[in-house]
């Protein structure tokens, strides 16, 4: 039997997008069939949608963050049944080094058959593997929850997985979106202490301060990096730049503190933002100080592992979710004012659609 | 009492160096006045000789081996006698620890301070500097100890703490990279890829574990790597530290796996002198590591004695990498002449 869905398609680059009709085959083996809650809008959509990074599939359903309720499963199913609620991500929970990639789906579009995505979300209804489908309980919020398979793991993920801050270090953030509030939230439940938010607008900086930013600086008023140097004695011992480019991946390099022969290594900068271009690396910061620059990537999470904690943290308030989402769209109809708004900086936090 | 000794001695941009008399004081509270036994000559000393933001007048050298002649009151750990270890690492300094104080030396009627310096036939450095060595362990072999010795070992052990069955690529096999392949080989690494410009020095990489060469003048050597290690080694060493190499160590790592595993870590130990431009996809994708390394990462006074084992059992052969030996101060020249040509294979040695 076929599932009739609406979904947001992307046809051509640098067009609006396309909402209509799609059909959904049954799941077969590994495949979920998924009615989706609510998705998040995210800064990685629109390099697809302006063609800004490579193997973007035309026409293709975009969105990799969301929650729903499970339909129907394959026959090689396990971890998740009819009327379970599910987290949606672009991370494979349980993957292992060897496993081969979790095989695509496909979805019909007027009459043709199309190779889906791993994971989309910008869709009613969504065929997908299970490697990408978290259980979640059914007794949470499930607008908020959206925005875990994405912004939080890759945030909150970058500052346990990657970097494991831990108590009483030191983190500046450069760039506070979506993703940015999200590793500032991770960086208070690790215990840092200064967490250092740097923007280029007061506003972002404020807001950040809710999720538990000590400090806050306007790099366009103000030299950042002198200005952490000076909050943290001398550097931080982590800077995550979660814009990722020319500019601010030297700034977070430049940022974090050197070791001192003999005794410690130096700090490490995150990159977690996507580089849109190449950049210099000044030749003191390398090997001197036995700085690390290092790449997130989804966190260096294991969503079996990781999600549950994000659920639970989010549970007992120390991962404001609710807060974190700014803007509510009610319907799919406005995904193309979505993508406008987020594409013109107008979201301080992370926009989301929730569906009927 | 003063004591008169023997140095090499910048005294000139672009001249050769001086060896004229310096004069040293008795040993200050926390020195300690060391007989010079052997001294290496070291890539980070021609940056010095060629330098034009060098003091005048400067001396020069930092691994060697020696003999303690006499203790200031605050040094307890070595005394006269005793043989010791000469570095450029401090043994165990703690976070509160203040900056290292600079030495003094008289020379021409006038004082100066120095750093460590061990291109000279007595010197007073401060004790942090100084590692003890046993009496019984050869003392020529392990002059290159404090250089050479942990800025590669200690690269892999310190930095990149590498793992048995992981593959490993070193680029550039000179002093440092052989040490960075024997200590990659004691760390039972595999495959050990060395990657050079001349097949001589990769000839002499075998000898100390490398299992692949490639001549990166013949072949592209990241597609070599990629194909060696079924899509990238596990960490890569640049022993040159330049806007080709690093971009090159970079690309040889592999990425990681999302959901699964991080990527590989590409270890900058030698010094760029210009800036390095890296492409936009080298990061974040793929989660590699790029870090740097200097000194190893070490601690002497825990690591050095790890070393020193290494060299007696047979592991790590100093006496191997050690391809020439000039005696006496008189052919620094010489020594720094044939080091720039390019015609030292392993490391080159003073013995006074």
């Amino acid at each position: 039997m076929s599932t009739k869905s609406r979904a947001a398609l992307l046809v051509e680059v640098n067009k609006p997008l396309i909402v209509d009709e799609i059909g959904l085959d049954d799941p077969q083996g590994g495949e979920i069939l998924v009615k989706l809650f609510a998705t998040g809008v995210c800064h990685s959509q629109l390099h697809q949608i302006h063609g800004t990074i490579p193997g973007v599939r035309l026409p293709g359903i975009i969105g990799h963050e969301g929650t729903g309720v499970v339909m129907k499963v394959g026959s090689e199913v396990t971890h998740l049944k009819e009327g379970d609620h599910c987290m949606l991500t672009w991370v494979p929970r349980d993957a292992q080094e060897d496993s081969p990639p979790a095989p695509g789906t496909q979805f019909e579009w007027q009459g043709k058959q199309y190779p889906a995505g791993s994971c989309y979300t910008w869709s009613e209804h969504a065929l997908i593997n299970e490697q990408f489908v978290l259980p979640m309980p059914n007794d949470i919020s499930t607008a908020s929850t959206s925005i875990v398979g994405c912004a939080t793991v890759t945030g909150v993920g970058a500052v346990m997985g990657t970097a494991q801050v831990k108590k009483g270090q030191s983190v500046a953030v450069i760039g506070v979106g979506g993703v940015g509030i999200n590793v500032i939230a991770g960086a208070k439940i690790a215990g840092a202490n200064p967490i250092i938010a740097v923007d280029l607008v007061d506003e972002k900086l404020e807001f950040a301060k809710e999720f538990g930013a000590t400090h806050t600086i306007n790099a366009s008023t103000s030299d950042a990096v002198k200005e952490i140097k000076a909050l943290t004695n001398g550097g931080a011992d982590f800077a995550f730049d979660a814009i990722g480019g020319p500019v601010t991946t030297p700034q977070s390099l430049a940022a974090v503190r050197s070791g001192r022969l003999g005794l410690d290594r130096g700090g490490v900068a995150v990159v977690v933002g996507i580089p849109q271009g190449e950049f210099t690396i000044p030749n003191f910061q390398f090997p001197f100080g036995e700085k690390s620059l290092v790449g997130s990537f989804g966190g260096s999470s294991h969503p079996d592992v990781n999600y549950p904690q994000y659920i639970n943290w989010y549970q007992k308030g120390e991962l404001p979710l609710d807060k974190m989402v700014t803007t509510t769209y009610t319907s799919l109809d406005d995904i193309n004012e979505a993508v406008r708004a987020l594409a013109a900086g107008e979201i301080r936090g992370r926009s989301i659609i929730t569906y009927e | 009492m003063v004591t008169k000794t023997r140095a090499a001695i910048i005294v000139e941009y672009g001249k050769p160096l001086a060896v004229d008399e310096i004069v040293l004081k008795d040993p200050g509270d926390s020195e300690v006045l060391v007989k010079f036994i052997a001294s290496g000559i070291c890539h980070s000393q021609l940056h010095a000789i060629n330098s034009t933001k060098v003091k005048i007048p400067s001396l020069l050298g930092h691994e060697g081996t020696g003999l303690v002649v006499k203790t200031g009151k605050n040094v307890s750990h070595i005394k006269e006698g005793d043989h010791c270890i000469i570095t450029w690492v401090p043994r165990n300094i703690s976070i509160d620890s203040p900056m290292l104080e600079q030495t003094r030396y008289e020379f021409r009627g006038e004082t100066h301070h120095a750093g460590v310096y061990t291109w000279a036939e007595s010197a007073l450095v401060n004790e942090q500097l100084v590692v003890p060595l046993k009496k019984e362990v050869p003392s020529v072999a392990t002059a290159i100890v404090g250089c050479a010795t942990v800025t590669g070992v200690g690269a892999v052990m310190g930095s990149a703490k590498v793992k048995r069955g992981s593959s490993v690529v070193i680029i550039g096999v000179g002093g440092v990279g052989i040490n960075i392949i024997a200590g990659a080989k004691i760390a039972e690494a595999h495959p050990i890829i060395a990657v050079d410009l001349t097949d001589n020095k990769l000839s002499f990489a075998e000898q100390f574990g490398a299992t692949h060469t490639i001549n990166a003048t013949k072949v592209d050597p990241v597609e070599v790597i990629h194909r060696i290690t079924n899509g990238g080694a596990d960490f890569a060493f640049d022993a040159i530290g330049g806007p080709i190499t690093i971009p090159q160590a970079l690309a040889s790592v592999r990425s990681g796996r999302v959901g699964a595993k991080r990527g590989g870590t590409a270890v900058v130990v030698g010094i760029p002198t210009e800036p390095v431009l890296l492409p936009s996809e080298a990061f974040p994708g793929g989660e590699k590591h790029l870090i740097g390394s200097v000194g190893g990462s070490s601690q002497p006074d825990r690591d050095y004695p790890k070393y020193i084992d290494w060299f007696r059992k047979g592991e790590l052969p100093l006496d191997k990498m050690i391809t020439k030996i000039y005696s006496g101060l008189d052919d620094i020249n010489e020594g720094v002449r044939a080091l720039e040509k390019g015609e030292i294979q392993g490391r080159s040695i003073i013995v006074y």
